[in-house]
């Protein structure tokens, strides 16, 4: 089965999860198809090796669709303008982006799309795979040319960015190319009923497929700390909960909880998160690490001892799944996907900075009950593997050809 | 009319970048081989001439002033001994002389005062190592001044300073002249470099490494009365007072003080940096005493800057890995 993938090929930081997730699909399904990836290029030097990079063909995009600061990664649309602002630099906004630059973005991709669209004519394939928005518009045409099935697997919405539905062109974007995919791939449950939802696609076309993980190599860290280390990874940013976390930071700190906290990943919030750690009094208890590659946040993992997520809307939470991978109790809010195969995490159902920190003290009290729970989540994990979910994905091609 | 000229050298020193996951790996801080390069990389283009043109003022009798930084002593002595050597014998024979500062030309006044205390006294005592007269008057980094600075400074030894004269501030008052401390007697202070251009002027020159603005070193200016002998030739009379609440900086000084210290990521920096010298008073090792200071160096401070984008983070990353390091150091 010839399959052309157009996603990421390898994680960047630039496309995190997605770039971690698609760079593992790529593994194993160039060990299980004739797989052919078209990957944007990116600035990153030092790219690892992977099996799968003798297919990849990278193609060129602008630095508009490059630009972190402007895109919040892989953001293009707008939030709400908070109108309480105490800062002369915005913190929990984003700011809207002109007309101009929305222009320039759509050109980007225009060019990006016509780059994706030559290479594909030159080689042949059974299904096209695509990742994302970026991927769509190349996916609709090459399927109305070479009159083949268009595979679609969601990793991230404009919806999920917003929190709304909206009458962005990207909604409208992801909302063609959600209809014309012969089939949707969603990476939770969670995700599948927010794109059934608001973007009225058919149940029957979409197919869960959870992430994978795989047996963490990592040297391990001996944390310089007396204080267990309470953990956050992933983007400084307010989709991901990042300021519910400092929140809950600071109650623990105000009650003298004997407590570490890390944040590691970068973001456009982390003046704000840096600003309200001072102003709080807990800057030497609290630290950011920037960004760190695969290999070292499993270490981090590893000298940790709890893992918080506390996302306003995650479409699956990778992190999280890597942190129980390695051994971690971990805290999820309940608008995520990765709950779905953590039947031990602790979930919290209200976005309340308190409860967290309730569920934080319970982890560091209760020795028995929190070995338990590492326990339960590592023996879900063992059938969790990215050779099955690929496998999975393979099943849904064979099903669309 | 410029009838005074202070020459600055310094040598800015770089700090590694630490990452969280190498706290307490025993790391160093100082990145010494970059430092190093940065200076041989500018020594014979950029540096040396500029040596040549003070030495050749200290043999037409200009009587320079030359604030040298210790780091700049330190390096000098490593590249180019012989030139250490030529301006040693001036310094001595009193063809150059010098004035007192920090001995890493940082900000860290604005960071803690106690901190600034340590600094100043290490730039008198480590200066001793090079050369054999003390210098009796002071200037700030950017020559940045108020009362409290000027108290400090007298408990230091020094008994005047130079201060910057801004026509906005002076109310009256001009450059060139002598006053008196607001918070300490028997303490000189003299209004220089002012954004007045008609009155009288120190200008303060980058001869090296230094954030003033201009570079251009006058080797026709020449020091008529020794700088000292000013402030000596108009004691004994009622001098006003000068009193400043806020610090000021000098208009010669490329940036304005809150370009270092008011974004978040400066403030948290300094305030973290403040606070571990404060509850941490046994850090005696002097290299930790130095990391501590070059963490205030100006342009430390400005790449820590968030519209620095990526940089601006890291460096501040670092830096508070760096303290954390330190902290953990002072508290094992």
């Amino acid at each position: 089965m010839k399959i052309l993938m157009i996603g990421p090929g390898e994680p960047s930081r630039m496309n995190s999860g997605m770039g971690v997730a698609c760079n593992h699909i790529a593994e194993e399904l160039s060990q299980k198809t004739d797989l052919k990836l078209f990957s944007p290029e990116t600035l990153e030097q030092g790219s690892k090796n992977t099996a799968h990079k003798k297919n990849t063909v990278k193609i060129h995009i602008d630095n508009e669709l490059q630009d972190i600061q402007k895109l919040n990664a892989d953001i293009v649309h707008i939030q709400i303008k908070n109108s309480i602002n105490p800062y002369f630099y915005l913190s929990q906004t984003e700011e809207e982006l002109s007309e101009e630059e929305n222009n320039q973005i759509k050109d980007s991709l225009d060019s990006y799309t016509e780059g994706l669209i030559v290479e594909g004519e030159k080689i042949e394939f059974d299904l096209i795979y695509a990742h994302d928005w970026m991927s769509i518009s190349a996916a609709i045409a090459l399927k109305k040319k070479f009159k083949k099935p268009m595979v679609l697997h969601i990793h991230a919405l404009d919806y999920d960015r917003t929190g709304k539905r909206s009458n962005s062109w990207l909604y409208k974007l992801e909302k063609e190319g959600l209809t014309e995919a012969d089939a949707i791939i969603a990476v939770s449950q969670y995700h599948a009923d927010i794109i059934t939802k608001n973007y009225s696609i058919s149940k029957e076309k979409i197919h869960v497929v959870h992430h994978g993980v795989t047996p963490a190599q990592l040297k391990p860290f001996k944390s310089p700390f007396k204080e267990p280390i309470v953990l956050f990874a992933g983007r400084l940013c307010a989709q991901k909960g990042a300021m519910d976390f400092v929140e809950a930071a600071k109650i623990l700190h105000v009650k003298k909880e004997n407590l570490r906290f890390v944040m590691a990943g970068e973001g456009e919030l982390l003046p704000a998160l840096i600003n309200k750690c001072t102003e709080d009094g807990m800057m030497d208890k609290f630290h950011f690490t920037g960004h760190l590659t695969q290999s070292e946040l499993f270490t981090l993992m590893s000298g940790s001892a709890i893992f918080v997520m506390p996302s306003t809307s995650d479409p699956f939470g990778l992190s999280a799944l890597e942190a129980a991978n390695v051994g971690l109790p971990v805290i999820l809010s309940d608008q995520c996907g990765v709950k779905e195969v953590l039947p031990a995490a602790e979930i919290v159902s209200k976005a309340d900075p308190k409860i967290y920190a309730q569920r934080i003290i319970k982890l560091t009290q209760n020795k028995e009950s929190t070995e338990a729970h590492i326990k339960t989540n590592k023996e879900a994990l063992k059938n969790q593997s990215w050779n099955n979910s690929v496998a999975q994905i393979v099943k849904i091609f064979e099903n669309s050809i | 009319m410029d009838n005074y000229q202070i020459i600055h050298f310094h040598h800015p020193l770089k700090l590694k970048n630490l990452s969280f996951l190498e706290i307490s790996k025993k790391a160093k801080h100082i990145d010494k081989e970059a430092s190093v390069d940065a200076f041989n990389l500018q020594y014979q283009d950029n540096i040396q001439p500029r040596l040549r043109t003070l030495l050749k003022m200290a043999d037409t009798q200009r009587n320079p002033l030359v604030f040298f930084s210790i780091s700049f002593l330190e390096q000098l002595e490593s590249t180019d001994p012989d030139m250490l050597l030529e301006l040693q014998e001036n310094v001595n024979k009193e063809k150059i002389s010098l004035i007192g500062s920090c001995a890493y030309h940082s900000f860290s006044y604005l960071c803690s005062h106690e901190l600034f205390k340590e600094e100043a006294m290490l730039h008198k005592k480590l200066l001793k190592k090079f050369f054999q007269p003390s210098p009796e008057i002071f200037i700030n980094t950017a020559c940045l001044f108020d009362d409290e600075i000027a108290n400090i400074v007298q408990q230091l030894g020094y008994n005047s300073i130079v201060a910057t004269a801004n026509t906005w501030h002076l109310a009256g008052k001009h450059s060139g002249q002598l006053y008196r401390a607001n918070t300490t007697d028997d303490f000189n202070i003299l209004l220089a470099n002012g954004d007045d251009k008609e009155g009288f002027q120190i200008s303060l020159i980058n001869g090296y490494g230094s954030a003033y603005a201009s570079n251009q070193i006058d080797d026709q200016i020449k020091n008529d009365v020794k700088i000292n002998q000013l402030f000596i030739s108009t004691s004994g009379k009622e001098q006003p007072v000068y009193a400043v609440s806020m610090p000021l900086t000098s208009p010669s000084w490329q940036y304005k003080i809150p370009d270092y210290t008011n974004n978040p990521l400066q403030k948290a920096l300094l305030q973290q940096i403040a606070d571990l010298f404060k509850n941490k008073g046994n850090i005696k090792d002097p290299e930790d005493l130095k990391v501590l200071m070059l963490l205030c160096q100006p342009d430390h401070l400005m790449s820590i800057n968030q519209f620095s984008k990526d940089n601006g983070y890291n460096k501040f990353i670092s830096s508070m890995n760096i303290l954390t390091d330190l902290s953990l150091k002072y508290n094992n």
